[in-house]
This record gives C-alpha cells, structure tokens and sequence, in this order.
C-alpha cells in the first residue's frame, strides 16, 4: 500500500489543523460552557448589553473553525477538493473570529457610552487599542498564510490530478 | 490513506522502467509521511505537559531521514520513522489528556461558582 504523494504545502498545512482543530474545539466549547455559567449570574440577562455577545460569537467561531478545520485536514491528507475547501473556511472564520475579538476589546478599551446613549472616543485608551490591534494583527497573519497556501497552485493541481485518478480508477473497475 | 495510483500508470510497456518508477514512488510517499511527522512532531512540542521532550527527541529521530532516503537506505529511514511517530503520538496523547481534564476542570469550576452565588 502506498501512500498518496502530497504536496509539501498540503500535509504541513493539514497537520498543523489536526492539532489546532481539536484544541480551538475545545477551548471553544469551554468557553461558551463558562459564557453560559456567567451569563446565567446576572440578574436581568435579558438587559445584557449587545457587545456582551460579542465573546460567546468569538468562542462559537474557535469552536467552528476548529471542527472544520479538523474534519478539512482529515479529508486534505486524502487529497480531497472538500477538504481543501473545508480548510480555507477554516481559516478564514478563524481571521474573522480574531477581527471580531479585537473589535469587542477595542470597543471597550477605547470608546465610552454618555448618558445620552451615544458611543464616544476615550482617547487614554486608545493606546492599549492600537496594541491589541497590533497582536490580533501578529495572530492572524499565520491563519491568512494558510488560507492563501491553500489556494497555491501547487496545492489545487495535486488534489485536481488525485481527483482526476481516483475518477478514472472507479471507471476503470465498473 | 489508499493508493493514488503509480508512476507505472503509462503504458511504458518496460518492466525495469515500471520497477524504477514504483521505487520512486515508494521515495516520494517516504518523503510525505516524514514531511508529515516532523510537522506533527513540531506541533507536539507546544504540548504540556511532556510535549517538549517527546516532540525535540522525535526531531532528533526524524532529522537525517530525508538523507536516508536519498541515499536509498529505506530500511534506516523507516526504522527512525517509526521511532519518531510513536514519541509524537506518545506527547500527543499524554497532551490530549492533559488538555481535556483542564477543559473539564474549568468548565466544572465555571459552574461551581455560579452555584455559590445566592
């Protein structure tokens, strides 16, 4: 039995989502566990400021990305165009789950509500803002390579041709 | 993981051809599964609690194998990629449990001081 040949790029890429699939997962699914227990504290959850669910969204998305990327991986090492597709989804939701985070924080570090209801500039935060911004820049930097390895030619050719063998091998036996 | 099919697909029609082709593919798929461990084994040392030792000693053990296989010294290359796959999956496991008992422990402590409130 031999093992199919991949493209350098496709099984780093898969190996690296089969260990932080199951984690993000994880840590998603406990978060929102934790999310849960702190929501169910509050004595007029119903009057939760809308922000609020903006940290249960970033723990939903680590959770979805996690399974997808996880379900994607196993299906690249197959060298299967789903997977492929799965993979980059994966990595993309995980770019707009740190955007999303990093929106929640900056909104809270940086702006203030008057009394009159409307949102202003508090600009003594503004530089924790800009630093944040900056590591949530650093942590999606990876996740953006990845999605754009992805899509490399290298990547998308070797799954076309396995595709393509796998195609001919079923007609070729019926 | 099936067979994608091999270099012997063309219709060659000369058997030492078919041989050379097969072995090179035999190389290549080598090459993919050592590509594949050494990241796994990269990964393997962000793992607590034992991760970094298992996953350094399993580079050490997969360091020279691309070497090995270029030098057509398969046997070597397989034995040391065996080695270095059972101390990724022995971190990874150990990692694995170690990050579910922490999952359930905060997830149980959340609870637990929900409880507490009156």
């Amino acid at each position: 039995m031999i093992a199919p040949i991949r493209p350098r790029a496709a099984t780093v890429l898969s190996v690296i989502w089969l260990y932080l699939g199951p984690s993000s997962a994880l840590g998603g699914i406990a978060g929102l566990a934790g999310g849960a227990a702190v929501l169910s504290l509050l004595p007029d959850p119903g009057n939760v400021e809308a922000p609020f669910f903006g940290l249960p969204a970033c723990f939903l998305g680590a959770t979805v990305s996690g399974v997808l990327g996880t379900a994607g991986a196993w299906k690249l090492l197959a060298l299967t165009h789903r997977g492929r597709a799965l993979l980059e989804l994966a990595n993309w939701i995980a770019v707009g789950t740190i955007a999303l985070f990093t929106l929640i924080f900056v909104l809270g570090v940086a702006t203030t509500i008057e009394p009159f209801g409307h949102r202003v500039v508090r600009w003594e935060g503004m530089d924790l803002a800009l630093r944040a911004i900056a590591i949530a820049a650093v942590h999606a930097v990876p996740f953006l390579v990845m999605a754009r390895k992805l899509r490399a030619p290298v990547v998308r050719f070797a799954v076309r041709d396995a595709e393509a063998r796998r195609e001919r091998a079923l007609t070729s036996e019926s | 993981m099936g067979r994608q099919g091999s270099a012997g697909d063309g219709p060659s029609g000369v058997k030492s051809d078919m041989e050379d082709g097969q072995a090179g593919q035999r190389r290549a798929a080598l090459h993919t599964r050592a590509d594949a461990w050494r990241t796994a084994a990269v990964m393997t040392c962000l793992l607590p609690p034992i991760g970094l030792v298992c996953g350094a000693l399993a580079l050490i053990a997969l360091r020279s194998i691309a070497a090995k296989i270029d030098r057509g010294r398969e046997t070597d290359a397989q034995r040391a990629l065996r080695l270095g796959r059972g101390l990724v999956l022995a971190g990874t496991a150990f990692g694995a449990l170690f990050a579910l008992v922490a999952a359930t422990r905060m997830i149980l402590f959340s609870f637990r001081i929900t409880s507490l409130q009156p």
